[in-house]
């Protein structure tokens, strides 16, 4: 078993922001809030207010809206995860918490810096995902910090390699201004899946 | 088929049936022509090839209810499927179901079948990809909340034995609340319907991990 992100810190202190370093690019489109936002940004609307009602209906609708935006979340986020890993891989490492940790068939990568020379390494990729599920991950288990599970699987080619089935799932947690949400990755696993050959 | 072929003046090569239903493999549209007063449902499979629409008025005479054109380099003249399919219905005004663009109903049944006896079915029915669900309601529905949905949706699925020696456990995150990790491996079915099936899995799993304080008096 692989033991990774013993510290995953949930704080709200973690700069979401754009980072400058040498993976980065100048922002490249501009969110309606007026705040600047990459094209490397996965940014939904904010949750509405939770109700204070302890009703069994209204937990229903409570969860619902969890749901939904989960949902939100998840389907822009593979968009632009994906695209990003495909088309402009060093830009790659924006959509990483700083302490967020990958674990890569078995290998234990953590930090930003550490991600962004992985990623240097990798051979470019062609993607494509067949299946995207998520869900919202209960806040009891997250110190209140708005968190999704995320989870897809699919194909890859890496530099006109043959055809590797994968399976990945991300945990994804939200920084909520007045404004709008935007998510960061916190930990990422992926397999390759090829039962026949392994 | 003896029976086909001896009203049949061009020989022709069989290459399927079932009850009232014949496939066969012609040559050309003379061949086709020739089977026009023995069937009046052929198969137009690949090797016959049709390579324009002026072949196509060859055959323009059969009363053809059933037209399986896939593969043919017929299909690859016209711009797109409407007008491919407004040239065919043209020719053939009767003509019910038309088998090139799309896949064959009767393999959609097939494949159905097998997944209906290979018991995945159950595990198919209440798939929620994202990329096929894109109802919200739905989305909700498919996702089990609380205790008694999780456990019921689970009592559903087929009894099963795991192979503990091919899990593959990745744990990526591990707090005081929280245990994040992705599991593969293989499982096979004990119920005796489906009795040896052998699935492989893969699944992320969060643990909500809550501390329960005990009294030892």
């Amino acid at each position: 078993m692989r033991r990774a992100g013993r510290d995953w810190d949930h704080g709200r202190k973690e700069a979401y922001g754009g980072r400058r370093d040498r993976h980065s690019e100048e922002p490249r489109a501009s969110f309606s809030s007026g705040r600047s936002r990459t094209r490397e940004e996965v940014v939904t609307p904010p949750l509405p207010e939770q109700t204070t009602s302890g009703s069994p209906m209204a937990t229903a609708v409570d969860f619902k809206t969890y749901v939904d935006q989960a949902c939100r979340a998840a389907e822009e986020f593979v968009n632009i995860y994906y695209e990003t890993m495909d088309k402009r891989r060093r830009a790659l490492t924006r959509l990483y918490l700083d302490k967020a940790t990958l674990i890569w068939n078995g290998n234990v990568v953590t930090g930003l810096e550490a991600l962004a020379n992985f990623f240097d390494v990798l051979p470019s990729s062609q993607f494509q995902v067949n299946m995207l599920d998520c869900q919202p991950v209960h806040e009891q288990a997250t110190q209140a910090q708005t968190t999704v599970l995320v989870v897809t699987s699919g194909t890859v080619k890496f530099d006109g390699n043959r055809q590797h089935y994968f399976n990945q799932n991300f945990l994804l947690t939200a920084q909520t201004t007045s404004n709008n949400t935007v998510w960061k990755i916190a930990s990422d696993c992926f397999r390759f899946q090829d039962w026949a050959s392994s | 088929m003896n029976s086909i072929q001896s009203h049949c003046s061009v020989p022709f090569t069989p290459f399927h049936h079932v009850q009232h239903q014949a496939l066969f493999f012609v040559q050309g549209a003379s061949a086709t022509s020739a089977l026009k007063d023995v069937s009046y449902k052929i198969c137009d499979g690949e090797n016959q090839k049709l390579k324009s629409d002026w072949e196509l008025d060859k055959i323009r005479g059969l009363k053809l209810k059933e037209l399986w054109l896939e593969g043919n380099p017929l299909c690859g003249i016209f711009p797109d499927q409407t007008t491919y399919i407004s040239a065919i219905r043209k020719c053939f005004p009767k003509l019910f179901c038309l088998e090139s663009y799309k896949g064959s109903e009767m393999l959609k049944n097939l494949v159905f079948q097998f997944l209906l006896q290979n018991n995945l079915f159950e595990y198919l029915k209440g798939n929620r990809n994202m990329k096929k669900v894109k109802d919200p309601d739905l989305r909700v529905q498919l996702l089990k909340h609380t205790k008694n949905d999780i456990v019921c949706s689970l009592c559903v699925l087929p009894k099963t034995q795991h192979d503990l020696i091919s899990y593959m456990v990745d744990l990526s995150v591990q707090t005081e609340m929280l245990l994040c990790f992705s599991v593969s491996g293989v499982f096979k079915e004990v119920e005796e319907k489906s009795q040896g099936s052998v699935h492989a899995f893969t699944g992320p799993s969060s643990c909500l991990l809550t501390a329960i304080p005990i009294c030892l008096s």
